[in-house]
């Protein structure tokens, strides 16, 4: 019914056109076009049924705010993630993460030769240059330190707690935490293994080496 | 005619009740609510559907797609074990609120 589609089409004028608001109209006039053709069968004129059903129509106001019509997904704030940032942040965690482990690696692993080289080197000339595989080391670590904080930068926000995250993807994120959350468990277990092996291989060694001495 | 004021906390009640027995969709809802109140209540369109949205939102109702005698593709809502269970709280209230405004209610009014 021409007058219907019409009415309709003045409604929704200042909306948006997206498959929600289609398909609402689409709805709203299978129904009014219902209700026109049983008053119709009453005996209504055309001009009556369509006044009828134009009454019966309601108040569009009501509509946009219930189902949030104007296209706003949610109020769009500043600080809403993207997905791509987000897969930037991670990809930055898992980065930095490297990095720091790398860095953290390389002083314990200068530690551990001055520990070695001043057990050979004492009491010989190079005694004092027990410290230097540790300060060699501790160069790139330091490096690596400074290099991944200035990575932080772009990510200031989230890592303050400052941001907004659509429901979409907080589903979509939380799906995947869940599918992480065994491979954690993994490398935590590990390192606590690691952890508790380093000591009794150094304690064995020791004992095997006193044995030579 | 009753005034949607006061109707609009029950709007969802009703669509409820009519899904307790069967599925239906938009304009046979609306049919039904007529009769049924004897022209007492003629629901909006746009309540109706406001009150569709909701129900889907909540998960009360299910919506999905059928075709009614007319060949017209129509969305039809099926309500959902969450939406039994909160027709039953609603009928309890109206039941309590009923009671509540009856106390101060006089047939003979001076």
């Amino acid at each position: 019914m021409e007058t219907i589609t019409q009415y309709l089409e003045t409604m929704f004028r200042t909306l948006p056109v997206n498959t929600e608001t289609i398909r609402l109209k689409e709805e709203l006039r299978a129904n009014m076009e219902d209700r026109f053709d049983e008053l119709k069968t009453q005996g209504k004129t055309e001009n009556e049924a369509v006044g009828t059903v134009i009454t019966e129509f309601g108040n569009i106001d009501e509509l946009v705010r219930e189902l949030n019509l104007t296209g706003e997904e949610q109020p769009i704030q500043d600080d809403t993630l993207s997905l791509e940032t987000i897969r930037g942040f991670i990809a930055y965690k898992n980065k930095t993460g490297k990095l720091v482990a790398l860095g953290v690696f390389m002083i314990l692993l200068g530690v551990a030769l001055l520990l070695t080289t001043s057990h050979y080197w004492d009491g010989t000339a190079l005694e004092d240059a027990c410290v230097l595989p540790l300060l060699v080391l501790l160069i790139p670590a330091v490096a690596l330190f400074i290099y991944s904080g200035t990575l932080e930068e772009p990510y200031k926000d989230i890592l303050k707690g400052k941001f907004t995250l659509p429901d979409g993807l907080r589903i979509l994120l939380t799906q995947e935490y869940q599918k992480c959350r065994s491979h954690e468990a993994k490398y935590v277990i590990s390192s606590i293994c690691l952890f508790v092996a380093s000591p009794i291989v150094l304690i064995s060694v020791s004992v095997l080496m006193g044995e030579y001495y | 005619m009753i005034s949607s004021d006061v109707i609009r906390g029950y709007n969802d009640t009703i669509i409820l009740f009519l899904l307790l027995e069967k599925d239906s969709y938009g304009y046979e809802i609306s049919r039904s609510i007529r009769q049924i109140t004897d022209e007492a209540y003629i629901i909006k369109e746009t309540t109706l559907y406001s009150a569709f949205n909701r129900l889907e939102k909540n998960q009360y109702v299910r919506a999905y797609s059928g075709s009614e005698t007319k060949g017209k593709p129509r969305t039809y809502y099926q309500i959902t074990p969450a939406g039994r269970a909160y027709y039953s709280e609603k009928c309890e209230e109206w039941e309590l609120t009923k009671n509540v405004i009856n106390k101060f209610i006089r047939k003979d009014v001076p």
